[in-house]
C-alpha cells in the first residue's frame, strides 16, 4: 500500500520521536522498586530446582499466576535457616513475616495496566511454557526491569497473537517442562505438529 | 482517500508533535504491590468471582441474596434462583446493600460521642447501664433465632420494638376483625385471573415486591393467547399504577368504597348470597352510592365488579397509600369481604403463611416514647433503625430520648438517630455477618458472611455484640461463643423439626449452599366473622379537602434506608424521571386551580410546618390530593468538584482537576416533616396523610430529569388544560421507540396480526455450511462494506452472535436492571448538576412516556429500558478516528477505553444517544472504592463508554466452558440487567444457537420491532411490543 507522503509521514515522525527520546524515559513507572526481601530466583529456581508453579500457583488456574503465600516460603524456611550471614538476614526476615502473621509486601515487576485482562490460565494450558514470556528464571537472581525477558507490551502480545502456533493434539508442539520445573528437559521432545493455532485478534477480548 | 495523507498517519504525526510538546507533564504509573495470600483457603483462586448465599436485610421481605465476591471483597449483590420468594431477581434497594456495605457514612469504630473507646469498655459499660434499671430495644425486624438470642439477653427487665413504617398492621388488623386471625396471608397473585389492588404498591414496597412480581408476571405476561389484566384502585397511581391495565382515581380515602361497591354488586351471585346481616351491610354501598362517594362512574364499577367474579380466580389485595389514611383496618375489612364474596377465600387468599414481616405497629412505638418521656427506661439501645428521621417531629421521639439516661446506638452506618446517642457500637453490616430469617412458614434463610469485616472499621457482628453482652448479663441463652455457634445449634434443632435425614455437617452445608431451607406451608382455612361487616366497619363516607400524601418513592423506603445512597438518589425514579431531590405531585387539573406551575416551588403547609417543594406535574394523581416522596431529604457524603463556573465572565467554564472535597450533601426534604404523628385507631399504623396548604410561588426549582431541567419541556403539550400548568409533552413524539398492541390482536382476532411480521425477515441461518453465506442475501452490501472500511475480510461472527430481547409487555420500570448495570460495571455517580446537562452515566436506563391514547384521549405511562444496541451497522464505529470502537466477531460493539481520544464523534452518531462521556474523572468516595468489579476497567476523563452487554460476564463464561472442554450453553450467561430483572423482560443469548431463548423469541415472535428502523443501524436489541387489554392501559 504505497502512498504519496507516506515517506514523509515517517521522516516527521522519526524526527519528533527523537526529539521526545531526549527528555528523560516517561514510558516506564516510578517509584521504589527495591523488594522487602533480597529473593533469588538462582537459588530456588536454579540450584534447587524448585518447579515455578510449586510457587505461582495460580498460574494453571487463574488469571493471575500469584506469589506464593507466606506459608510456603515458611514451609521450607522453618527449618532452612542458610548458610551464609547474607542469606541468614533474608531468611529470618521471611520467618518474622509468618510469625508475626503478615503479608509480605513485594513490589510488582511483570505488570501490565488496569485495562488489559491477560490470562495466564489459558497461555499455560494451552501448552506455552514459562520461559517464552519470562525466559530463564533460574539464571536471574534480581527481578528487575532490566532482566525482564519481555517488555510485556501490546506489540509484544499482539505479535506472538499475529503468527499461527503449531500445536500437537491440540496443545502447542515444542519443549514443555512436564512440571514446569525450572530444569529444561534433556531431550527436546520431537513431537510432531498435526496443527495450528492462533490467538484471538479481538481487542476486546484482552481489553476489558 | 488514494492520495495526501490517511487519517491514521495524520494522528500519528499530530499526536506525535503534540506529545512532544507535553512531555514535561506526562505522568506515570506508580509502583504496585503484588500481595500474597498468608495461608490461601483450598477453594479460593484470584480473579474468578466465588459466589455465597445469603439473605437480604434491606427490607424485612427476606429474599434470598447471591453475593458475588471477588479476592474476598464483595461486590455485587444477586438474587438467589433458588430462593423461593424472589426466584433469582432483586429488587433496585437490594442491589443498593453493596453501597450501604461499603457506605461512606459507615460508622469506623466504637466511639463515645466521637471519642473511641474500645470495645470490651463499651460492652462493659452497656451491661452494667442494663443492670441499673430497664432496657428497651429498638431494632430491625428480624425474624428467625435473633429473636430469641435478643429476649433471652433482655430479660425480664427488657423489651423489645422492631420499628419500620411500612403499613402491614392494617393488614393483620383487618383480618382478626373480619376473620379472627391477626395474620397476613400469602396472596397468592400467580393464581388469579383479574388481580385488583387498592393502593397497594405491590411492585415497589408492599410485602416482597420480588416474589409479588414473579407470581405477576405468571398472570399478567402474554402467554397461550391468554393475559392477566391488573386494576390499580388509588389515589396516587405510583409505579405500580402506572403499569396497570386500568387506574382508577378516587377521592382520598375512598378506596373501600369500591370495594365494598364490588361486594355488594356480587353478593347476589355468590355464596354469601343468604348472609342477611352481609347484606343489609352491603346495601349501603350499592353502585349509585360508591359512584357518587369516589368519582368513579357506575358503568366502570358494574365493568369492574363482573370483571372480579372469577369463580376464586381474582384477587383484591391492599395496602400502601390507601392503607395509610387512618381508616387502614377498615380499607382491610373491605378487600377481605370483597375476596370472601367473590370467593377467593383458599385460593388466592392463603392463611397459614404466617407471614413475618414488617415492624410492630406503631402504637408500640408510641407508648415507648411515652414511657421513654417518663423516665422508665434506664437504658435504649437502637440498632439499625433510624427514628429520628423517619418519625414526624409530633411524634416527641428525639425529646423522648433525651431524657433516656443511656442512649446506646448499635447501627452500621451514622445517621441521624445515631447522633443523638451517648455511646455507638456499630455493628457489621449483613454481608459480613451471620443470621437467618424466617419470612414466611417454610421458609428459612440463612445469613452467612460474604468476607471478612471491612478494613479499618472496627465493627462487631451483631449477634456476637449480643452474645458478649448476655455474656456480661449472665444470660443462659447467650451461652454459645460465637453467633455462628448459635445459629447452628438453632439449626440443628431445625434438622429434627424438619425431619432431615443424615448427618448435621451435610445439612448444614447444602443449606448454605443453596441459601436456606424452603418447604411448604399448610394452607389453614378461615370464615368470615360478622364483626367485618358490624356498622362501625363502614368507612368514611366523605372524602377530606386537599390532602397531602407522603408515598412511597419506590426508589427509597419510608424508613430512608436509601436517601443516602448515590446510586439510588442518581436513577431517575420511574414515575417522575426526577433526581437528586423530593417534589410534589400534583394533577394538572389542581395545579391550574391552585395556580402551580410545573418546575416551580410551592410552599406547603401543614399543621407540622411549613415547607417548599418543587411541583411535578403528572396525570397519575388524584385531584385534590398532592403527594410528597418519603425516604429522602438524608445527608450523602458525595463529592464536590471544583470548577471555575460563576468565577468571572471572562473565564471558560473548566473543571480543575484539583482537590476534590467529599462533603455531606442533603438530598430533597423528609416528608416526614409534613405529617402528623397520627395513628391509625385500630391498626396503630401511621396515617401518612395530612390536610394541606398550597401555595405556588415564582421561584425555579431547579427540578432535574435526565432530559435536562425538568422545566425545559413547557412546550406546547397535548391538551390546553396541561399547557395551563406548563406539564409539557411526555410524549413518544411519533418517534416509536414503545410500540403497542392489543391482546385481541395477539390472539389473532384482528387486522394486526397480518400486518408483517418484521424479524421474520432477519435470516440467522445456522445450518450453512460456510460462513461466507451467513451474508448470502446481503453478499453485495457486504463486499462494499469490506471495501470501504478497509477491512481484510468481513465480520463473521463464528462462534457467537449475542443480541437481546427487551419485552415491554412485561418491563414495569423498577429501574432494578440500571442499579445492577451501576454495580456491575463500575459506573460513575455524576450528581444533579451534571445530569441538568445530560453528562449522566447510565449504560442501561428506563425511558417512561407519558403517550396519549388515540381512542380516548388519556394519557398512559409507557417504560422502555435503553442500551447500546451492538448495531450491526452502526453508525458510531465508522466515525470513530482512532478505531477505538468498533464490531468484533461475537457481535459487540467493542469500546476500547484506552484507546479513545475523546472525540464524541461516535455519541454524536449513535441514533439512539446510547454513548456516555466521562466529561471528568468521577470519584468513588472511600470505601465505594472497594466495590468497584475488577473485570471491568474504571474509566478516566476524556473516554467514551456505553453498553457492552457485560461483555466481562461473556468472557468469564466463555473461559469456564473452554476450562470445561464444552460450549456455552444457553441461560448460563446472564447480563447484569437480565439478572436482576423481576419479571424476566430481558432475554439476552446467542442468537447462532437455534435453541437459545434469545433466538426462539426472534424467530417466533409476531410482535417484535427494532427501534428507529429508518436509520438502518441494525441493532441487535429487539423489542417486543406491550400488550394492551381493549387497546387501553392506566
Amino acid at each position: 500500500m504505497k502512498r504519496q507522503g507516506q515517506n514523509i509521514v515517517r521522516k516527521v515522525m522519526l524526527f519528533l520521536s527523537a526529539a521526545m527520546l531526549a527528555v528523560p524515559s516517561m514510558a516506564l513507572a516510578e517509584g521504589d522498586f527495591t523488594q522487602p526481601i533480597k529473593f533469588s530466583h538462582v537459588t530456588h529456581a536454579g540450584k534447587n530446582e524448585v518447579p515455578c508453579e510449586f510457587c505461582h500457583i495460580y498460574a494453571r488456574r487463574s488469571i493471575n499466576s500469584g506469589i506464593p503465600p507466606v506459608r510456603t516460603c515458611f514451609g521450607c524456611h522453618s527449618v532452612v535457616k542458610g548458610t551464609t550471614e547474607a542469606q541468614q538476614q533474608e531468611i529470618a526476615k521471611v520467618v518474622g513475616y509468618w510469625d508475626r502473621q503478615e503479608v509480605i509486601p513485594w513490589k510488582k515487576i511483570h505488570d501490565i495496566p488496569d485495562f488489559v485482562e491477560f490470562s495466564h490460565k489459558r497461555h499455560i494450558q494451552i501448552g506455552f511454557d514459562c520461559t517464552q514470556c519470562h525466559g530463564d528464571m533460574s539464571k536471574v537472581e534480581e527481578v528487575s526491569f532490566a532482566t525482564m525477558k519481555q517488555p510485556l507490551s501490546m506489540g509484544f502480545c499482539v505479535s506472538c497473537h499475529m503468527e499461527k502456533h503449531p500445536t500437537a493434539n491440540g496443545k502447542i508442539a515444542g519443549p514443555v517442562r512436564k512440571t514446569r520445573g525450572a530444569l529444561p528437559i534433556d531431550n527436546a521432545a520431537s513431537v510432531q505438529p498435526d496443527g495450528n493455532i492462533s490467538g484471538s485478534k479481538d481487542c476486546f477480548i484482552c481489553h476489558k | 482517500m488514494t492520495k495526501g495523507i490517511n487519517r491514521r498517519d495524520f494522528f500519528k504525526v499530530a499526536a506525535v508533535s503534540g506529545a512532544a510538546a507535553a512531555v514535561a507533564g506526562c505522568g506515570s504509573d506508580p509502583v504496585e504491590t503484588i500481595i500474597p495470600m498468608l495461608v490461601p483457603p483450598s477453594e479460593y483462586q484470584p480473579g474468578v468471582v466465588f459466589n455465597f448465599a445469603s439473605t437480604c436485610t434491606e427490607c424485612s421481605g427476606g429474599c434470598g441474596l447471591v453475593i458475588k465476591t471477588r479476592e474476598g471483597r464483595a461486590i455485587k449483590a444477586e438474587g438467589n434462583p433458588l430462593h423461593p420468594l424472589n426466584r433469582g431477581s432483586i429488587c433496585p434497594q437490594g442491589q443498593s446493600s453493596m453501597q450501604a456495605m461499603y457506605s461512606p457514612s459507615r460508622s469506623k469504630g466504637p466511639n463515645q460521642q466521637g471519642a473511641p473507646v474500645k470495645w470490651d469498655e463499651g460492652i462493659a459499660a452497656l451491661a452494667t447501664a442494663m443492670k441499673g434499671g430497664k432496657t428497651l430495644y429498638i431494632g430491625k425486624p428480624r425474624s428467625g433465632s435473633f429473636k430469641k438470642l435478643l429476649a433471652g439477653v433482655l430479660g425480664t427487665d427488657g423489651s423489645s420494638l422492631q420499628f419500620e413504617m411500612s403499613p402491614y398492621a392494617s393488614i393483620a388488623k383487618g383480618n382478626e376483625i373480619a376473620f379472627g386471625t391477626a395474620e397476613v396471608p400469602q396472596y397468592a397473585i400467580g393464581e388469579a385471573k383479574v388481580l385488583v389492588s387498592f393502593g397497594a404498591d405491590f411492585m415497589e414496597s408492599w410485602m416482597n415486591s420480588q416474589a409479588n412480581l414473579r407470581d405477576y408476571t405468571k398472570m399478567h405476561a402474554f402467554s397461550h393467547g391468554q393475559k392477566g389484566k391488573f386494576i390499580h384502585v388509588s389515589t396516587h397511581q405510583s409505579m405500580t399504577g402506572s403499569n396497570a391495565d386500568q387506574w382508577l382515581s378516587v377521592k382520598p380515602g375512598q378506596e373501600a368504597q369500591v370495594a365494598l361497591g364490588m361486594a355488594a354488586a356480587l353478593l347476589p351471585g355468590s355464596a354469601m348470597a343468604g348472609n342477611e346481616g352481609l347484606k343489609s351491610y352491603l346495601s349501603g354501598f350499592s353502585l349509585e352510592k360508591v359512584s357518587e362517594r369516589t368519582g368513579v362512574s357506575v358503568k366502570v364499577l358494574e365493568e369492574l365488579a363482573k370483571d372480579f367474579a372469577q369463580g376464586g380466580a381474582s384477587l383484591a389485595i391492599a395496602g400502601g397509600n390507601a392503607q395509610s389514611t387512618g381508616e387502614g383496618a377498615k380499607l382491610q375489612v373491605a378487600v377481605n369481604l370483597l375476596n370472601v364474596v367473590a370467593g377467593n377465600l383458599g385460593k388466592t387468599v392463603l392463611f397459614g403463611a404466617e407471614t413475618q414481616m414488617g415492624g410492630d405497629s406503631l402504637s408500640k412505638m408510641a407508648d415507648a416514647i411515652k414511657q421513654m418521656a417518663a423516665g422508665a427506661y434506664q437504658v435504649v439501645v437502637i440498632e439499625n433503625v433510624n427514628p429520628a428521621y423517619a418519625l414526624p417531629k409530633g411524634a416527641g421521639f428525639a425529646e423522648a430520648l433525651a431524657k433516656v439516661p443511656m442512649v446506646v446506638s448499635l447501627s452500621t452506618e451514622e445517621d441521624e438517630t445515631s447522633a443523638l446517642a451517648h455511646m455507638h457500637l456499630p455493628t457489621s453490616h449483613t454481608v459480613e455477618s451471620w443470621g437467618d430469617l424466617n419470612p414466611r412458614k417454610g421458609i428459612h434463610s440463612l445469613i452467612q458472611p460474604a468476607m471478612a469485616k471491612l478494613p479499618g472499621y472496627e465493627t462487631l457482628e451483631l449477634g456476637d455484640l449480643l452474645l458478649a453482652l448476655g455474656k456480661q448479663l449472665g444470660a443462659a441463652e447467650a451461652s454459645a461463643a460465637t453467633y455462628q455457634d448459635y445459629i447452628k445449634a438453632a439449626w440443628m434443632g431445625y434438622q429434627k423439626d424438619w425431619a432431615v435425614a443424615g448427618p448435621f455437617e451435610a445439612f448444614w452445608k447444602k443449606s448454605l449452599q443453596q441459601g436456606g431451607h424452603f418447604g411448604e406451608f399448610a394452607p389453614k382455612s378461615v370464615s368470615l366473622q360478622s364483626s367485618a361487616y358490624a356498622a362501625e366497619m363502614a368507612p368514611k363516607a366523605e372524602a377530606a379537602g386537599l390532602t397531602l400524601l407522603a408515598v412511597n418513592s419506590s426508589m427509597h423506603d419510608a424508613n430512608g434506608a436509601g436517601g443516602n445512597r448515590s446510586w439510588l438518589l442518581e436513577i431517575p425514579h420511574p414515575v417522575t424521571q426526577l433526581v437528586w431531590d423530593s417534589w410534589l405531585e400534583v394533577h394538572p387539573d389542581t395545579a391550574v386551580e391552585l395556580g402551580l406551575k410545573h418546575g416551580n416551588f410551592a410552599e406547603v403547609k401543614t399543621a407540622a410546618g411549613t415547607q417548599k417543594l418543587g411541583v411535578f406535574v403528572n396525570y397519575g394523581i388524584a385531584r385534590g390530593v398532592v403527594a410528597v416522596p418519603t425516604g429522602l431529604g438524608r445527608n450523602i457524603p458525595f463529592p464536590t468538584y471544583i470548577s471555575t463556573r460563576g468565577k468571572s465572565l471572562l473565564m471558560p467554564h473548566v473543571e480543575m482537576a484539583a482537590d476534590v472535597t467529599i462533603k455531606p450533601l442533603q438530598v430533597g426534604l423528609s416528608a416526614a416533616q409534613l405529617l402528623d404523628f397520627k395513628l391509625d385507631p385500630l391498626s396503630g399504623d401511621l396515617v401518612f396523610t395530612t390536610a394541606v396548604e398550597v401555595k405556588a410561588t415564582d421561584e425555579d426549582a431547579y427540578m432535574v430529569t435526565p432530559e435536562g431541567t425538568a422545566k425545559h419541556h413547557d412546550i406546547a403539550a397535548l391538551s390546553l388544560e396541561y399547557t395551563k400548568a406548563n406539564m409539557g409533552d411526555r410524549s413518544l413524539k411519533g418517534r416509536g421507540f414503545v410500540k403497542m398492541t392489543s391482546v385481541e390482536a395477539m390472539q389473532g382476532h384482528s387486522e394486526e396480526h397480518d400486518l408483517e411480521h418484521h424479524l421474520r425477515h432477519r435470516h440467522y441461518e445456522t445450518t450453512l455450511p460456510d460462513n461466507t453465506s451467513f451474508y448470502q442475501e446481503r453478499a453485495a452490501d457486504v463486499a462494499y462494506h469490506v471495501e470501504w472500511s478497509k477491512r481484510d475480510k468481513p465480520v463473521y461472527y463464528e462462534s457467537h452472535k449475542w443480541e437481546m430481547a427487551v419485552d415491554l409487555d412485561r418491563c414495569i420500570g423498577c429501574s432494578a436492571c440500571v442499579v445492577a448495570c451501576y454495580a456491575e460495571n463500575n459506573v460513575s455517580v455524576v450528581g444533579k448538576e451534571r445530569m441538568s446537562k445530560g453528562r449522566e452515566m447510565a449504560w442501561i436506563h428506563i425511558a417512561r412516556y407519558q403517550e396519549p391514547n388515540h381512542e380516548t384521549g388519556e394519557l398512559e405511562t409507557y417504560f422502555t429500558p435503553q442500551m447500546c444496541g451492538q448495531c450491526a451497522n452502526a453508525g458510531c464505529e465508522p466515525v470513530c478516528p482512532v478505531y477505538a470502537t468498533y464490531h468484533n466477531d461475537e457481535g459487540i460493539n467493542a469500546m476500547i477505553y484506552n484507546r479513545c481520544v475523546g472525540t464524541r464523534y461516535c455519541a454524536n452518531n449513535c441514533a439512539y444517544k446510547q454513548r456516555r462521556f466521562n466529561w471528568r474523572t468521577y470519584e468513588f468516595p472511600a470505601p465505594l472504592h472497594m466495590q468497584l468489579n475488577p473485570a471491568v476497567t474504571v474509566r478516566e476523563k476524556g473516554v467514551m463508554e456505553k453498553c457492552n452487554f457485560c461483555f466481562s460476564r461473556v468472557r468469564a463464561g466463555k473461559d469456564l466452558a473452554k476450562d470445561q472442554g464444552r460450549e456455552v450453553f444457553d441461560g448460563e450467561i446472564l447480563t447484569a440487567c437480565q439478572e436482576t430483572c423481576p419479571t424476566d423482560a430481558i432475554s439476552f443469548g446467542n442468537i447462532k444457537d437455534s435453541k437459545a431463548k434469545v433466538t426462539q423469541i426472534k424467530t417466533t415472535t409476531n410482535r417484535g420491532y427494532t427501534q428507529l428502523d429508518e436509520v438502518n443501524y441494525l441493532p441487535a436489541v429487539t423489542y417486543l411490543k406491550k400488550i394492551n387489554h381493549d387497546n387501553k392501559k392506566a
